[in-house]
């Protein structure tokens, strides 16, 4: 049997030439610390990398195109599989355009399940990273108590969306379905119950030494790097810039809300573990008052059957659990949009990933891809 | 007028025109029709004011292939779009991917989909399609297309030519 040992079209654009003291290393396309089907080509002097390339396209699904093949109801159920673990946000970043294109007023209490359902599915996307990243690390233990807490929401999302992972419970002016009171009753529940669990993370991780030495001052990434990237989300709070969607370019309710937008100066990936961290806490507190402030009413506006928006562009940007999430959509005034564009938040993070990881370890590299937080699904569309 | 876009980088950049938008129905402040040769200056200008890239993606229509640039600011909303045409015969546009790092990936994206060819970039290589994909998704048909000024209805042409002068006036202040 004959083995190309070339390499492919990726590789051999990537080794011009033969090398001298160096090794050139591929990671992945199956490898478990990429999470999903990421491939990085790295070169390798000793145990340090020289240069890196992320080789991406293996989950590429061309969800752009599909946009302009669907009518805007059809395309719903795609956004719930761009990103697996915050499908929601993605569900709201393309209702939100299809309504700010429309001009659809969301009745208000609509607004509060999507709010509350969004936050809860921010909550799952941050334990499932935490207890990854975790992993990433050599620790196998705390993906289990991640995932007993995920459980206990993914239970609560499926009684008002239907599933369990890819949701695509929102609708052009408004939700599917309402909440109803074993639902609250089980946020409440779980609102009360999760500061517990997040002491009893810290205690078991945040402050565990070895932990500490794998992600402090690795991976640091200074605010210039991440404007010049393009990063947003934790990975820039990460660097201590408080910048924030529903704070910046406040869309639906989130102006209601009392919450803080954690940062640390550190820029190293702890910096980015720990952001994520107080972010859970913040989006239990923004949970905790939305059920407060529930009023009874309809969550469905009145909107026409087949929608057709007129001609018009719009740009739509939600605050995802990996950062901004945009949709740009142009209607010809058709029942098919003519032009959709999705901004995934983790295409521009993982774009500073080379700059990030030349001159560090190979393990540090992990960590470093560990904690930007990747989505494959979601960089690839 | 407040909220005008850094009128101290808008000097340095001829647009040929100038669009104000709507920002709750377009989410975009400015929109900036740019000539090929303006817009590295356009971007490096923006770039150095504290904006970031958000993205860039193309457009198919009558007239060409749209290019749209946008750009954010951390912290405060005031997204501003660069926008510029090319013919479908030659689609050719500088790279801005030696200003803006982030643009890198970006335009290996619009070279897979629109098959737009950004002279100077270091690396065009496809970066979602296969390497022997063949031909570009994204560009339509030719009786499907529809004029690229049909999208801009939410926006009122201001239309401000900025003349290449020594000490150009600040726009803000003729406002």
């Amino acid at each position: 049997m004959n083995f190309n040992l070339d390499g492919d079209f990726y590789s051999r654009n990537f080794q011009q030439g033969p090398t001298e003291n160096t090794m050139i290393l591929n990671l992945g396309p199956q490898h478990p610390s990429t999470h999903g089907v990421l491939r990085v080509l790295v070169e390798m002097d000793g145990e340090y990398i020289l240069r890196a390339e992320p080789v991406l396209g293996y989950l590429h699904r061309m969800h752009e195109k599909m946009g302009e093949s669907k009518t805007y109801n059809q395309f719903i159920p795609n956004m719930g599989r761009v990103d697996y673990l915050h499908a929601l946000a993605w569900n709201w970043a393309y209702v939100g355009a299809v309504e700010q294109l429309m001009g659809i007023e969301v009745p208000e209490r609509a607004e509060y399940v999507r709010v509350i359902s969004c936050e809860l599915n921010r909550i799952m996307s941050h334990l499932l990273w935490w207890g990854a990243y975790v992993m990433d690390l050599g620790g196998f233990t705390p993906i289990l108590y991640a995932f007993d807490d995920r459980e206990r929401a993914q239970d609560l999302l499926q009684r008002i969306t239907g599933s369990r992972l890819t949701y695509s419970s929102f609708r052009i002016g408004g939700v599917i379905q309402d909440m109803d009171d074993i639902f609250l009753d089980g946020v409440k529940a779980f609102c009360a119950r999760m500061p517990e669990r997040l002491k009893m993370y810290k205690n078991l991780v945040t402050d565990n030494f070895i932990f500490r030495k794998r992600c402090e001052e690795i991976g640091e990434i200074p605010v210039e790097m991440a404007r010049k990237y393009g990063a947003t989300g934790p990975v820039l709070r990460g660097s201590g810039v408080a910048d924030d969607v529903r704070r910046a370019e406040p869309y639906s309710i989130y102006d209601r809300f009392d919450f803080s937008i954690p940062t640390q100066d550190t820029t190293d990936a702890m910096g980015r573990y720990l952001v994520r961290l107080d972010e859970i806490t913040q989006s239990l507190a923004i949970i905790t008052q939305a059920v407060d402030q529930l009023s009874e009413g309809p969550i469905r506006a009145k909107v026409p059957k087949v929608i057709k928006p007129p001609k018009g562009e719009t740009y739509f940007a939600v605050e995802g659990a990996r950062g901004k999430i945009g949709v740009f959509l142009v209607s010809d005034g058709s029942n098919v949009p003519y032009r959709i564009k999705l901004r995934s938040p983790s295409l521009s993070n993982l774009s500073l990933f080379s700059e990030c990881a030349k001159g560090s370890l190979l393990a540090d590299a992990i960590s470093i891809l560990g904690s930007l937080d990747l989505v494959i699904p979601e960089i690839d569309r | 007028m407040k909220d005008w876009i850094p009128a101290e980088w808008l000097k340095d950049v001829e647009s040929f025109d100038l669009a104000a938008c709507k920002n709750e129905a377009t989410g975009t402040k400015w929109n900036l029709f740019l000539q090929h040769q303006r817009l590295r200056k356009a971007a490096r200008a923006l770039f150095d004011a504290g904006y970031f890239l958000e993205d860039i993606t193309g457009m198919d229509g009558k007239e060409g292939i749209e290019v749209i640039y946008h750009f954010n600011q951390y912290e405060k909303p005031s997204r501003v779009t660069l926008r510029t045409l090319i013919v479908h015969e030659n689609p050719e546009i500088p790279t801005i991917s030696d200003i803006i790092p982030a643009a890198n990936w970006h335009e290996r994206e619009c070279y897979d989909f629109f098959g737009i060819t950004f002279t100077g970039h270091p690396n065009l290589i496809p970066l979602l399609l296969p390497d022997n994909f063949g031909f570009h998704p994204l560009l339509k048909k030719e009786d499907k297309r529809v004029s690229l000024f049909d999208s801009l209805s939410n926006c009122q042409t201001i239309g401000v030519k900025v003349p290449c002068v020594e000490s150009p006036e600040n726009p803000s202040d003729k406002e």
